[in-house]
């Protein structure tokens, strides 16, 4: 219809340049459009006597467009595009032969099926009549064939677009090529076409376009779209995991999910799929140290489509690290005692504390030696950086020097640790620590001092953002843990520590009687670290006021003490996007150096030694990425599937910084188990952005007419008449017979 | 003052017993005392003297602890440095000392510094036996009570309070 109408395909408009080809400039037509708008207003005052204004104004209106658009015709009105010349440009075809394409859910074919049989049936040759052809199979990349074997089936067990796309950029540049047909399920294993690509196409002009196969959506099934956990961990930690899940035809049922090492199964919950996309956060102990290779399981559901998108790995490097933290309290109390017989009974954690006993006299315990701590709080960075938490009691700011309140600060910003911040009787407010530096840091907006410390029995109790918290998990059950957070006894000190700021998170609350809730712990990312408040010194009651086998307090704070260091960095850290590859052989590494006062440290030499399987052993050097200071950055091609270690090192002059220990694995054979249906919004994505079109199976025989106008390859520049276009000749017409119909209608023919 | 009967007790993670040489604990009793040193509450017990009373307070506290002996607690032990350094000691009389001029009452002619320790190493039980270091406290504005007595008993009580906040 469109082109019956328009006489030319749609890509003819969309990539056309409009002109007036007539002989006489454009401003006569305008002053002859507006010469003719006069003649016919005045012509119609006239006439006016006999209708209201309203309708005068509409016949005039008719009347003036109808002779505008003659006059426009006149000035020959034309469309200029550019025009692949016959047979001497190029059209690529690209068939995907990943093994996605043999799932049959083209009306009982397979997508490969579908896509062999549109190319057969017409697309080749009429493309091979306007231009000469490459035919190419793709999968992991692009690999040129001949007729004969491009209809072998699909085999491949990856399917990168981008990378195939890039392969085609590359030959573009001693080959004309005009066009990309592209004709695939979208089912891209790198997660998406990446910006670098799409420039690259955008810069060689040529148009990808896309034709689609396959189901946009399956009947039945359930996919594990995303498992995210930490890459690292202490031994002895609770794990924070989200599982991402997507599904369709299944609204209404419940999925059991699952996360197991090897046959263990470390937590399962019900979960009822109530939307298309559910998050599953689930919580689990990280127990000793070693490398945790976990997978996340959705339990089959009966009829499901594909069952092999139910389960998805990941690596969790459970790291025999004990972390030191130090508890500086500025007054005797009762949680000061609670909290040390916790750590005393983590052998994972170690806690340094400095206890004011009196103005003159700190006592200190599970220090090193004597000569730690000597003089007191640290007074230079690399001493307090050495510490991987930091927790300051009810201790006043002015006990402090300014450079010490600057280092409390820089111990979360710039050295990644975290600080947690006591309420108490010279704590926050009381303490003076709104007016200070750290002020910054906290997670919360502090009021002005007095009488912020209550001494009030309180109840105490979850807020939402706690329920997913493994900070506050004191049940693995989340239910029971929120019945629990509400039934432990009441505390009977606490502070008020204001409102929490943008971006911090509300784990619990104070519940005082007859008054309004409080904030009782608050955690906030700040820096390369995090910050927290808690507003009590009175936790220790949950431990007098329970029964001696409750262990409800030594496990928060053993829990608060992990949170605190589980995720300081080190001097070098090293990182990938990616633990567990799936038909991947490249993995980009990226490596942080710092020095002990934890400044970038841009002169290192870093290596990484890998070991693998059956006995591989390889080293490479990292080179310093030229964006960011102390960065290093390395590709390592994983030669085969298997567990891998990366052990990295960094040195300078000879002496070592520091050293890091990365593991992750390859698994071959999966990737394409994943987002099996049609993945349309890529595909028209691609097409858009490198001036193509999508199409689906059934209105892709048009593609070879419409490839033709592109300004890629060896072109011609066409001009193409629109006067004698039929919309044009029924618009005409269109006018003069609503201008007869309406004076019919209002008696004044 | 606080009522063994109630649960008041486990509001006061220390607690000061005197006269401990004439109590009898109720099997009630025992059971919530053995309950409240296993969360972490620490006792104190002073003013109590000679092989009778001795025997009474054992007979009680073997009924708490039965499985846990009574040991002299050296010198060596933070409890004795966490803040003043006690590791020499004088006997601390009661007020019967400015009126009798003797340091001990009874039987109680030599004094001790006893505890019992939980399986972490940590003392639960402190006893001052042969001594009265409530009366040091008690009558420090006294001038005829030496003031010797009143410092150490002072000292004492506080290090044994600090050591409970910090072990």
């Amino acid at each position: 219809m469109f082109e019956f109408l328009f006489k030319y395909p749609p890509a003819v408009y969309s990539r056309g340049h409009y002109v007036l080809a007539g002989p006489w400039p454009w401003w006569v037509l305008v002053a002859l459009v507006l010469i003719a708008a006069v003649g016919l207003y005045w012509n119609a005052r006239r006439r006016w006597t006999l209708m209201s204004n309203l309708r005068a104004a509409a016949i005039w209106g008719l009347q003036t467009a109808l002779i505008a658009l003659l006059l426009l015709l006149l000035w020959r009105p034309a469309i200029s595009v550019a025009t692949l010349r016959p047979q001497q440009n190029i059209v690529a075809v690209l068939l995907d032969s990943s093994r996605s394409m043999a799932i049959a859910d083209e009306d009982g074919h397979s997508r490969f099926d579908a896509a062999s049989r549109l190319l057969k049936d017409g697309l080749i040759d009429s493309l091979g009549r306007r231009f000469q052809m490459r035919l190419y199979r793709f999968g992991d990349d692009a690999h040129r064939v001949d007729t004969a074997h491009l209809y072998n089936p699909p085999d491949s067990p990856v399917t990168r677009i981008a990378r195939s796309l890039q392969d085609i950029a590359a030959e573009s540049a001693s080959l004309p090529f005009g066009a990309v047909v592209l004709l695939s399920d979208g089912a891209e294993n790198a997660g998406g076409i990446d910006f670098d690509t799409i420039q690259r196409l955008r810069q060689t002009r040529i148009p990808v376009h896309t034709v689609g196969f396959g189901k946009e959506k399956l009947s039945r099934d359930i996919e594990v779209e995303d498992f995210s956990v930490p890459q690292r961990t202490l031994a002895g930690s609770r794990i924070e995991a989200r599982i991402a899940l997507r599904q369709s035809g299944l609204t209404g049922e419940t999925a059991r999910v699952t996360i197991r090492d090897g046959d263990n199964v470390l937590a399962a919950q019900n979960v009822n799929l109530t939307s298309e996309a559910i998050a599953v956060p689930l919580i689990f102990n990280a127990g000793a140290a070693g490398a945790l290779n976990l997978i996340a399981r959705v339990d089959p559901l009966p009829g499901e489509e594909n069952t092999a998108n139910n389960a998805l790995a990941r690596v969790v490097n459970v790291s025999a690290h004990k972390p030191r933290i130090l508890y500086v309290e500025g007054e005797p109390r009762w949680e000061y005692k609670f909290m040390r017989r916790a750590a005393d009974d983590d052998p994972q954690i170690e806690l340094v504390s400095m206890l004011r006993t009196t103005p003159n006299k700190i006592y200190r315990q599970g220090v090193r030696d004597q000569s730690e701590l000597a003089d007191g709080f640290p007074t230079k960075p690399e001493e307090l950086f050495a510490y991987d938490g930091l927790i300051i009691g009810s201790v006043e700011a002015s006990w402090f020097t300014p450079a010490q309140q600057d280092m409390i600060r820089e111990f979360a910003g710039r050295r990644g640790g975290g600080v947690l911040f006591l309420g108490g009787r010279f704590g926050l407010s009381e303490g003076g620590w709104g007016a200070t530096p750290v002020a910054e840091m906290l997670p919360v907006r502090l009021p002005a001092a007095g009488a912020t410390f209550q001494r009030v029995y309180s109840n105490t109790e979850l807020a939402p953002a706690g329920m997913d918290s493994a900070l506050c998990r004191l049940d693995d059950d989340p239910q029971k843990n929120v019945e629990r957070w509400k039934k432990m006894p009441e505390i009977a000190n606490w502070q008020l520590v204001g409102d929490p700021k943008p971006g911090a998170a509300l784990l619990a609350e104070i519940i005082p009687p007859g008054h309004r809730k409080s904030p009782l712990l608050v955690t906030e990312p700040y820096g390369r670290g995090r910050t927290a408040v808690l507003a009590t010194g009175g936790m220790w009651r949950w431990q007098m006021r329970s029964d001696h086998t409750d262990k409800t307090l030594p496990t928060f704070w053993r829990q608060m003490l992990r949170w605190l260091s589980n995720d300081t960095p080190g001097t070098v850290v090293a990182a990938t996007p990616r633990q567990v590859l799936q038909d991947e052989d490249r993995l980009p590494l990226r490596v942080e150096v710092r020095d002990k006062n934890y400044q970038p440290l841009g002169s290192a030499v870093v290596q990484a030694h890998f070991v693998g399987p059956d006995g591989l052993s390889e080293t490479l050097r990292l080179q310093p990425a030229g964006s960011e200071a102390g960065v290093y950055t390395a590709d390592w091609s994983v030669p085969k599937a298997g567990a891998y270690l990366a052990e990295v090192t960094a040195s300078v002059n000879g002496a070592e910084v520091g050293r890091d220990v990365l593991t992750f694995r390859r698994n071959d054979g999966v990737a394409e188990n994943f987002r099996t249906t049609q993945n349309r919004d890529l595909l028209e994505k691609l097409s858009q952005q490198t001036g193509g079109r999508y199409y689906n199976a059934r209105d892709a025989r048009h593609l070879a007419d419409e490839i033709s106008y592109s300004e890629a390859g060896v072109t011609s520049r066409e001009m193409l008449d629109l006067w004698d276009l039929p919309v044009v000749l029924l618009l005409a017409l269109g006018l003069r017979a609503a201008e007869w119909l309406l004076r019919r209608k209002w008696g004044v023919v | 003052m606080i009522d063994l009967n109630t649960d008041e007790i486990f509001n006061w993670p220390w607690v000061y017993a005197v006269e401990v040489g004439h109590w009898d604990l109720t099997d009630a009793q025992v059971k919530m005392m053995r309950e409240y040193f296993e969360r972490g509450g620490f006792l104190m017990v002073d003013d109590f003297h000679g092989t009778y009373e001795w025997q009474v307070f054992v007979a009680s506290m073997n009924r708490i602890f039965p499985d846990r002996p009574i040991v002299e607690i050296g010198d060596a032990d933070p409890i004795f440095h966490v803040l003043y350094d006690l590791g020499k000691r004088v006997q601390v009389p009661g007020l019967q000392y400015v009126y009798s001029g003797k340091l001990y009452e009874k039987d109680g002619i030599v004094p001790h510094w006893r505890g019992i320790y939980d399986d972490k190493g940590r003392l639960m039980v402190t006893m001052c036996f042969n001594q009265d270091d409530g009366d040091a406290w008690e009558h420090a504005d006294n001038p005829q009570y030496p003031e010797q007595f009143t410092s150490q008993a002072y000292r004492l009580g506080i290090n044994y309070i600090i050591y409970s906040m910090t072990h």
